[in-house]
């Protein structure tokens, strides 16, 4: 077995704010292999955002800090390395695209101008030949007349159109690992699947390491690898593509599942759902974070935090009853991907 | 942006058309009529009075005596525009912009600075060219004090209010906006929470408290404290001014201008810095920003150029408003000041209601804050690609 | 009948979200008292003031436009400030004291007559010009951009100027603080009908203006029941911001001479008066009057930014 090329080991963030302490993540731990998809998927508010700009190290103090944890790659840990250091590895080796497209591009420059400063900031060329790169990389991601739309500002490209240069930007410095932060949740549906068979094709030309995080099962069932899920600030499930669609242990995947819209089909089939609000991450029950809308809670659910566990012949869960539960899925999904 | 101006210019002379309507008509409304105030004046001899009368039409009705002064009111005594080269320089500046609107199309922020610095260096000549050369003296009618034209004494007030204003200005922009920036970039330190009180406190006190202060405090304590006279506390230059040094003059218009200066600037000062400490907040947090973190830039260069240029965008807006209460502020701070501005000539005619200066000041000056604005309104475009002007 | 009960739900914990932030603010919860406070004094000052001053009648406070004579006969002129004269006396010998408390009366009506006139007039022509779009809009924002075009402080200068003279101008307006707030009122509208014209193009296009509108409301009512109250959070904000402005604007005129006219005593009629005497070491008048508007401005403007930011969080720039 490979060595991994991202190990994240109990990292925990939490933010301070006026009405307490926001523990976003709690303790999560997983690696990425060199060239993996990793799915990332759980309701808003689960901390999927907090997890990736933790390991991005751009949690904005003085209201968020990392309290523990290591990232390590490349045998150093990200945590702990100097902020130039940290600067090289942003963006040039691990980059990251943000869920809005018509907010993430600053509007006052142009869209060669914000590539340009990419390329030329993480690899070793003059600015002609960055432009160059630039176009290449427009037209990579599809863009028509990429040379001349160098010099278009973003308000003059349709939402989907600079999602395509958000991945373009991401992509040009070739970086190992490419973080995607619900890259086309803003997008229309049929965009959607356009974008991100482009975003991973090109990753996979490139042997780059995808984290695709979603609220959507949907979106990851055709493209990932391997899927964790998670919720309330921790990872409650975690487990091969099929391990996750056809044999889910957590109630609360299992509840996903239910609830989740097919890609091929128009109108949402609700088979199970999930009942409550997801919890407030400032007052988490005790035991697992799950039980208070969990239909099988016992006890010892209340007492106890359940850990993440290898089951045999399944994923990992993070569930006491795991064993006894037969979560039947009632319909075959990923089968569309 | 050529036809944009052009509209622009419409638009001010609708709104000073309709201010002139006002002023006028609420003149007229008085018990008194100007001629009844004339009459109370006993230095004014009847011969005098008559022909007063006649330039005026002052026995007409309300609606011919406007008519009477709109006319004489645009048309100018003498004009000539010096022939020739004007006329060549001002075709080639009309020129230049068409086509420059036309053609130039390039969206690179370069290129935009290039046409519209090309614009103003162009037009700058033609100014320069038409101004050595016309004569424009425009029949604003005569003061009622007796002081001759009124279109001479705003002329030449014009320059004492362009002198203290611009400074003004510039101070207020040259501390407001990189204070609002620093404390936004230092957001809840100590620096912060000093800057957010003086700006708070600043901006809920009126401009002639200010003023009064400053004089007292700075122009006359001071020196009776310390025998030190750092400020002049009334007036522009001093009397003996017109024998003094090149160096003497400067150091002379300085210790004239602070106070006035500081006075006005102190509450746009407040005014710019909170704003701007708002929008760049409200950039550091904004996506784009973000992004431009994530790419791996330094810090530096992401305030200094991803934020900077959106932050400026708002305030420049906020600029243009303030305008108008900077010319506002002007009118009081001169008169505490004895500055022999636009502002002290007109609290002298509406202290006499003296009616063609009353007309010709708010005409002056509501134009200048037309003109000031639609500058605001161009430099906008420049810094936000996104507007367009239609 | 689930959205029904959501909707009445919603303002209850609207309201507690928006109290808890403000009691938050402590600065705004003192500014409030403070202005409350001002507001009483005013308020209750020819209560504490002999009519006449005639000295048998015992109230705290000598009238403020009377001069005050001391035992020997002569005017209590300057008197620097002292136990029977907390605050001194003027140049003719008026009790400052008493001419600051009820100099807090011109300050208090224009801030408040103007702030009602802006909120009205700001709200009327804003929501017209929202909802209605097309003619009615454009004729509105023609005539909003032409009061906004003004020179306020030239226009304010020359009617106040004028008042007292103006034929048409109803008595109680022409030399008090009315005329005054009426006036400010008539021109400061413009950036309210603005804000709030921007909110309703916003709002028109909500579900519940659609709902509203199914069930068979007509255009009074939506725009009155339905999107205003949606829209109140911008226009107290920008009325309390209005208020602060007038009662700045109404001090410089009186400091002008051209505002509330003398003897009704004014902080910035005060403050004129004072600055004449200042230089001879006679600071009190000055001292007193600037502080009292300075002390009432701020907690205005304090109370707004705590206001701002109980009513809307996200919203952080302002100002105009
Ligand atoms: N800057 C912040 N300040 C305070 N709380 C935050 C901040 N960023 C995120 N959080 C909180 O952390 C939790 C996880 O957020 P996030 O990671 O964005 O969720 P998601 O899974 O939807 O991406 C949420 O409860 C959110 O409110
Ligand atoms: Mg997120």
């Amino acid at each position: 077995m490979t060595e991994p090329l991202l190990s994240v080991k109990d990292l925990r963030t939490y933010f301070s704010t006026e009405e307490g302490i926001v523990r976003a993540v709690d303790g999560i731990s997983f690696d990425l292999m060199p060239g993996e998809r990793l799915g990332v998927v759980g309701e808003s508010g689960s901390g999927k955002s907090v997890t990736a700009m933790s390991i991005m190290r751009l949690v904005e103090p003085p209201a968020g800090e990392i309290v523990t944890g290591t990232v390590t790659y490349h045998g150093r840990n990200l945590l702990a390395i100097t902020e130039d250091e940290m600067r090289a590895v942003r963006g040039g080796q691990i980059a990251m695209i943000f869920q809005d497209p018509m907010t993430s591009l600053n509007p006052v420059y142009t869209v060669g101008d914000q590539l340009i400063e990419t390329i030329m900031l993480h690899q070793d060329v003059n600015k002609r030949d960055a432009r160059n790169v630039a176009a290449q990389a427009l037209s990579d991601v599809q863009i028509p007349n990429a040379a001349d739309r160098l010099d278009d500002y973003p308000h003059q490209f349709s939402g989907g159109m600079r999602q395509r240069v958000m991945i373009a930007m991401g992509l040009s410095c070739n970086p190992e690992v490419l973080i995607a932060d619900e890259p086309t949740t803003a997008l229309d549906v049929t965009t959607q699947a356009q974008i991100m068979d482009l975003m991973l094709r090109l990753a996979a030309d490139r042997g780059t390491a995808v984290i695709l995080i979603t609220h959507d099962l949907g979106v990851v069932a055709g493209f990932c690898d391997n899927v964790q899920v998670m919720y309330a600030g921790g990872i409650v499930e975690r487990g091969s593509n099929d391990d996750i669609f056809y044999r889910p242990q957590h109630p609360y995947t299992w509840g996903l599942l239910g609830s989740m819209t097919r890609l091929d089909e128009e109108q949402q089939v609700r088979l199970h759902s999930i009942r409550g609000a997801p919890p407030s991450v400032i007052d988490l029950p005790d035991g697992c974070r799950f039980r208070p809308r969990c239909d099988f809670a016992t006890d010892r659910c209340a007492q106890e935090l359940p850990l993440l566990r290898k089951i045999e012949g399944r994923g990992e869960v993070a569930c006491h009853h795991a064993e006894e539960l037969d979560l039947e899925i009632t319909r075959a999904v990923g089968a569309a991907g | 942006m050529f036809a944009y101006v052009i509209r622009r210019l419409v638009y001010g002379a609708v709104t000073l058309l309709a201010l002139s309507m006002v002023v006028f008509w609420l003149l007229q409304k008085t018990g008194a009529s100007p001629l009844d105030r004339l009459k109370l004046n006993p230095r004014i001899q009847p011969d005098y009075l008559a022909s007063l009368t006649e330039r005026y039409g002052l026995d007409k009705s309300g609606p011919e005596q406007y008519w009477i002064w709109l006319k004489r009111f645009v048309t100018p005594r003498e004009a000539s525009i010096g022939g020739l080269p004007s006329i060549l320089a001002i075709s080639a500046g009309v020129a230049y912009s068409v086509l420059a609107s036309r053609f130039i199309k390039s969206r690179q922020f370069a290129v935009r600075i290039a046409k519209i610095g090309a614009g103003v260096l162009i037009w700058g000549f033609v100014l320069f060219t038409v101004w050595n050369r016309m004569n424009i003296v425009l029949d604003w009618g005569d003061s009622f004090r007796g002081d001759g034209p009124v279109f001479e004494d705003i002329t030449l007030a014009a320059g004492a209010s362009f002198r203290l204003g611009m400074t003004a200005l510039f101070l207020a922009v040259m501390i407001g906006i990189p204070l609002g920036i620093y404390q936004a970039t230092k957001q809840y330190s100590f620096f912060d929470q000093l800057g957010t009180t003086f700006s708070f406190v600043a901006f809920s006190t009126p401009i002639f408290i200010i003023g009064v202060f400053l004089q007292l405090g700075l122009g006359l304590y001071l020196e009776r404290w310390t025998g030190v006279k750092l400020f002049y506390v009334a007036g522009m230059t001093s009397s003996s001014y017109e024998s003094f040094t090149t160096l003497q003059r400067a150091g002379d218009i300085l210790q004239h201008l602070a106070l006035p200066a500081i006075s006005i600037a102190a509450i746009s000062l407040a005014g710019y810095s909170r704003f701007q400490r708002a929008s760049m907040l409200e950039v550091l947090h904004s996506d784009y920003l973000r992004t431009a973190k994530a790419k791996g830039l330094p810090r530096r260069r992401v305030i200094l150029k991803h934020a900077l240029r959106n932050a400026m965008i708002p305030i420049v807006t906020l600029i243009s408003l303030d305008i108008a209460s900077i010319i506002g502020g002007a009118i009081i701070t001169e008169s505490i000041f004895g500055w022999p501005g636009v502002g002290r000539l007109y609290i002298d005619a509406i202290n006499a209601v003296d009616y063609p200066a009353i007309m010709a000041v708010v005409m002056a000056i509501g134009a200048g804050i037309v003109v000031m604005n639609i500058v605001a309104d161009i430099l906008y475009g420049v810094l936000d690609p996104r507007v367009r002007y239609e | 009948m689930e959205e029904f009960e959501g909707m009445a739900v919603e303002p209850v914990t609207q309201w507690q979200l928006f109290s808890t932030r403000l009691r938050r603010h402590r600065l705004a919860m003192v500014s409030g008292v403070i202005l409350l406070l001002i507001g009483l004094i005013a308020l209750a000052a020819p209560l504490f003031t002999c009519p006449n001053n005639e000295p048998e009648c015992g109230r705290l406070l000598p009238h403020p436009t009377d001069q005050l004579a001391e035992p020997d006969g002569r005017l209590a002129t300057t008197i620097a400030p002292r136990g029977d004269y907390p605050f001194g006396t003027d140049e003719v010998g008026r009790d400052v004291l008493s001419r600051v408390v009820h100099g807090g009366r011109a300050s208090l009506i224009v801030g408040v007559v103007t702030g009602l006139m802006v909120a009205i007039m700001g709200s009327i022509v804003g929501a017209f010009a929202g909802y209605y779009p097309g003619a009615i809009d454009q004729g509105l924002m023609r005539f909003t951009d032409l009061i906004l075009g003004l020179p306020l402080l030239p226009v304010a200068i020359v009617v106040g100027r004028l008042l007292p003279e103006l034929t048409f101008v109803p008595e109680f307006m022409t030399s008090g603080p009315w005329g005054i707030a009426i006036l400010l009122g008539s021109l400061l509208w413009g950036g309210l009908a603005r804000i709030v014209r921007a909110e309703f193009l916003s709002l028109r296009e909500k579900e519940f203006v659609e709902a509203a509108r199914a069930a068979g409301a007509n255009d009074r009512r939506i725009i009155f029941r339905h999107i205003l109250p949606n829209a109140m959070s911008p226009i107290i904000v920008q009325t309390t911001l209005i208020v602060g402005a007038a009662i700045i604007i109404e001090a410089a005129l009186s400091f002008l001479g051209f505002g509330v006219r003398p003897p009704t005593p004014t902080w910035g009629g005060m403050a004129a008066a004072g600055a004449g005497i200042a230089p001879r070491g006679l600071w009190w008048e000055l001292a007193f009057s600037a502080s009292a508007l300075i002390i009432t401005v701020l907690s205005v403007n304090f109370l707004g930014d705590g206001l701002r930011d109980a009513l809307d969080p996200t919203q952080t720039i302002e100002r105009k």
